[in-house]
């Protein structure tokens, strides 16, 4: 197991276990009730749409995988490229919520909060990791440069979580982790779910677009 | 037109003596089930509205299980508290999940007293005389057949008038009920003017016998301010048990009055609604004095469940369980991945989540399971001169984390909750009466469970006030007389001890002192509010009997001392 894996597992464990104390999630009628486990999931799709973006930038490197840009200039196709780097993405945010699992359970089936809603959740952070890992492969193929790379990469994770903070309560959704807030509440924003695929399709479609300059066919 | 109703009769439904009850206190709900034409697993669901504290409708559900055999009429008694009188009680019976009879009986407010005197006739009349009195005291008549077969349905009664009754038209638990009651602290007048059928079945409790009938004499001048007037009138000269003291008239003993244990019974040997009784001036006066001052539980149960702590502590093996099985989990998934992914440890690692989401499921489920708890403190007040106690156990349920619980009260035990409850089932079986609810996380619920236990204490305080002698059984601790609002520090006592009292060692109020090791019940928010004696009472923590509440499911139980109340005589 890699370091970012225990690093990520060590984090959910340490806040599951802080978290313990029940006095620490009384019930407060003017607050949401899901408490402990809405903060383990919080800190689940920022870790996840982290690590699985910052992969797919080369902003972290990943055993055995090559960037996007190398593979350019090897028999690929654009297509071929874009989609299998996406589908190694989607497998990465998976596997990594497969391990976050047993402990995400463990938080809520001991305050009974209902599981039902936490197959949605999942699938929802799945999502919002693979489109936003969507970005780093665009800034992987986009900008050459280390550096320029790494700032593009952090200014969109920044609008993506700390800017659309800002954004009106109506469309708060666009903010991963008050969409997953929305969703474990049991009322999964819809529109937040056809934007983010939207937005991973899109900068697939602005990756595949962007391979065409290293004269990939 | 409902299902069942075609068959025949519809539910029956008996509601307090006569309609009679209080609220807040256990009363007795008869159903009468009528023969219905199905077999099978059956309930009854009782649903007692309460003043809850949240909005809307709530409901204390009472559900007794049963058999159901076609053809055959069943009837059963089930201990209901009302907390709101606005609403209708609903009784339903079920049989094979599917609704059979429904009835809703609705609380006459008029029938809702502060006091209660309750009067076993076949013809209403008597107790008029009682309606009269400046407390609001609310009068019923009732056939034998209405005396619960629980002492502990009888809770609301301030007074039970007994006329025409053949203690053959009792059953046994009916009399052994009555007789536990009255024991346990009841008021009881037994009218048994000549002609009154031998009431040998109670004897045990009766203050006298019926004797032989006689004539109380014409009396031209009677004394001033004399118990009863002048003859001519029947009566029933009584003969006097051992103890029992009389009234006379015309010399003849017509009323006989005792203690039994921690009651009071009177018997009269006259009929009080016939001439020239009836017309009697007085008559309010020795109603009023059978009736007696307004009871006063000494155990103020309210204050004692605020005593207890709403949130025990959690067992540390909990959290050290938890900590265990994630390190557990995090050391296997390294071990499996350190030195690389190939398809084996990639499928053992999908196995290592897999059995981690099982067995952090069961862990999850034991963890509430361990951080359920009850606290519970047994109050056991002594019958004068009986072999019993009442032992009232207050028992507060937490359930740290929100959730599920139940708890068992064994049998014998009459449950109720200390406040408005919604969302509670109490299931009541031959064997046991569980309760069934669910807490948020923060919240805790108090319940109190009366019952009758053998206890044969006794304390006797000399004439002169200095020896106090007493006879526990075992030994007690941090013990006080307590007199009014004094108390007198003894401390440690054994099973037999004669103990000198100094005059200048009494104290008053209540709270924590820095000479004394006061018990829990003295010391804390409610310090002078649990324990509220009106008589002498001996006042000490002893060793608990077997616990009065039991989580199913396992979990955490703190039991406090128990806390012995024994009435201090003087001889």
């Amino acid at each position: 197991m890699r370091i970012m894996e225990l690093l990520y597992l060590g984090i959910l464990a340490l806040l599951l276990l802080l978290g313990l104390p029940p006095e620490l999630n009384q019930n407060d009628p003017s607050r949401s009730s899901v408490g402990l486990a809405l903060a383990l999931l919080g800190v689940q799709v920022v870790l996840v749409t982290y690590f699985a973006s910052a992969s797919a930038a080369q902003e972290i490197a990943v055993e055995g995988e090559r960037p996007a840009v190398d593979l350019a200039f090897g028999p690929f196709s654009r297509r071929t490229i874009v989609a299998g780097k996406s589908l190694a993405t989607l497998v990465t945010v998976v596997y990594w919520q497969l391990l976050g699992l047993p402990l995400l359970m463990l938080a809520m089936e001991i305050r009974r909060l209902p599981l039902g809603a936490l197959g949605g959740v999942c699938a929802l952070v799945t999502l919002q990791a693979w489109a936003v890992a969507q970005i780093g492969l665009l800034c992987g193929i986009v900008f050459e440069a280390e550096f320029t790379r790494t700032l593009a990469h952090w200014t969109a994770l920044l609008a993506i979580f700390v800017a659309t903070l800002a954004l009106p309560d109506a469309i708060r959704w666009a903010n991963p982790v008050v969409a997953v807030a929305q969703a474990a509440a049991g009322a999964m924003p819809v529109q937040g779910v056809v934007c983010y695929a939207a937005l991973g399709l899109g900068a697939g479609g602005l990756a595949y677009a962007a391979l065409r300059r290293f004269g990939t066919p | 037109m409902h299902p069942a109703a075609a068959y025949g009769e519809d539910l029956s439904v008996r509601l307090g003596f006569g309609g009679a009850l209080r609220v807040g206190v256990p009363v007795p709900l008869t159903v009468v089930v009528p023969p219905l034409p199905y077999a099978g697993q059956a309930r009854i669901e009782v649903d007692a509205p309460v003043l809850g504290r949240t909005r809307g409708e709530t409901a204390t559900t009472t559900m007794v299980p049963f058999t159901a055999v076609p053809g055959v009429r069943r009837t059963f008694e089930i201990p209901v508290q009302i907390g709101n009188i606005r609403r209708l009680v609903e009784v339903r019976v079920s049989i094979g999940g599917r609704e059979q009879l429904r009835q809703a009986v609705a609380v006459d407010p008029q029938k809702v007293g502060g006091r209660l005197a309750i009067e076993i006739s076949d013809t209403s009349s008597g107790l008029a005389p009682l309606a009269g009195l400046p407390e609001r005291v609310v009068t019923a008549y009732v056939g034998p057949e209405a005396l619960p077969r629980r002492w502990q349905e009888y809770a609301a009664i301030d007074l039970l008038v007994a006329r025409d009754l053949d203690p053959a038209r009792l059953d046994d638990a009916q009399r052994d009920a009555l007789a536990m009651w009255v024991r346990l602290g009841g008021r009881l007048v037994v009218i048994a003017p000549p002609g009154a059928p031998a009431l040998d079945a109670l004897d045990d409790i009766l203050p006298a016998s019926v004797g032989t009938p006689s004539v109380v004499p014409s009396e031209p001048s009677p004394p001033a301010g004399a118990s009863l007037p002048p003859g001519p009138y029947p009566v029933d000269a009584l003969r006097l048990h051992p103890g029992a003291s009389a009234v006379r008239a015309g010399g003849i003993p017509v009323i006989a009055e005792a203690s039994a244990g921690a009651g009071w019974v009177e018997m009269w040997g006259f009929d009080p609604g016939a001439p020239p009784l009836a017309r009697w001036a007085g008559r309010a006066a020795l109603w009023q004095a059978a009736l007696g001052p307004a009871g006063i539980s000494p155990v103020q149960i309210d204050a004692a469940a605020g005593q207890l702590p709403a949130s025990p502590a959690i067992d540390p093996l909990v959290h050290a369980e938890v900590g265990g099985a994630v390190l557990a989990y995090l050391a296997a998934l390294y071990l499996i991945g350190r030195r690389g992914l190939t398809r084996a440890r990639v499928l053992s690692a999908c196995a290592a989540v897999a059995l981690a989401v099982v067995v952090f499921w069961r862990l999850a489920g034991d963890v509430r399971a361990r951080s359920t708890s009850v606290v519970e403190a047994t109050f056991l007040e002594q019958a004068s001169d009986t072999g019993i106690a009442r032992a009232i156990t207050v028992g507060t349920v937490a359930v740290p984390y929100g959730g599920h619980y139940a708890v068992r009260v064994p049998v014998g035990s009459v449950v109720t909750p200390v406040t408005a409850s919604g969302a509670l089932r109490i299931v009541v079986t031959d064997e046991a009466t569980v309760l069934d609810g669910a807490l948020e996380n923060g919240e805790a619920r108090a319940f109190a469970a009366t019952a009758a236990v053998p206890s044969s204490a006794r304390a006797d305080l000399s004439p002169d006030g200095r020896v106090l002698r007493v006879s526990l059984g075992g030994p007690a601790h941090r013990a006080e007389l307590h007199w009014g609002n004094r108390w007198y520090w003894i401390g440690d006592v054994g099973p037999a001890s004669t103990i000198t009292l100094d005059p200048k060692g009494w104290g008053s109020g209540g709270g924590e002192t820095t000479s004394h090791d006061r018990s829990w019940v003295f010391v804390g928010p409610s310090d002078d509010a649990i324990i509220s004696p009106t008589t002498p009472m001996l006042v000490g923590e002893i060793q608990p009997a077997a616990p009065a509440f039991q989580l199913v499911d396992g979990g955490g139980l703190d039991r406090r001392p128990t806390i012995l109340l024994l009435p201090v005589g003087r001889r």
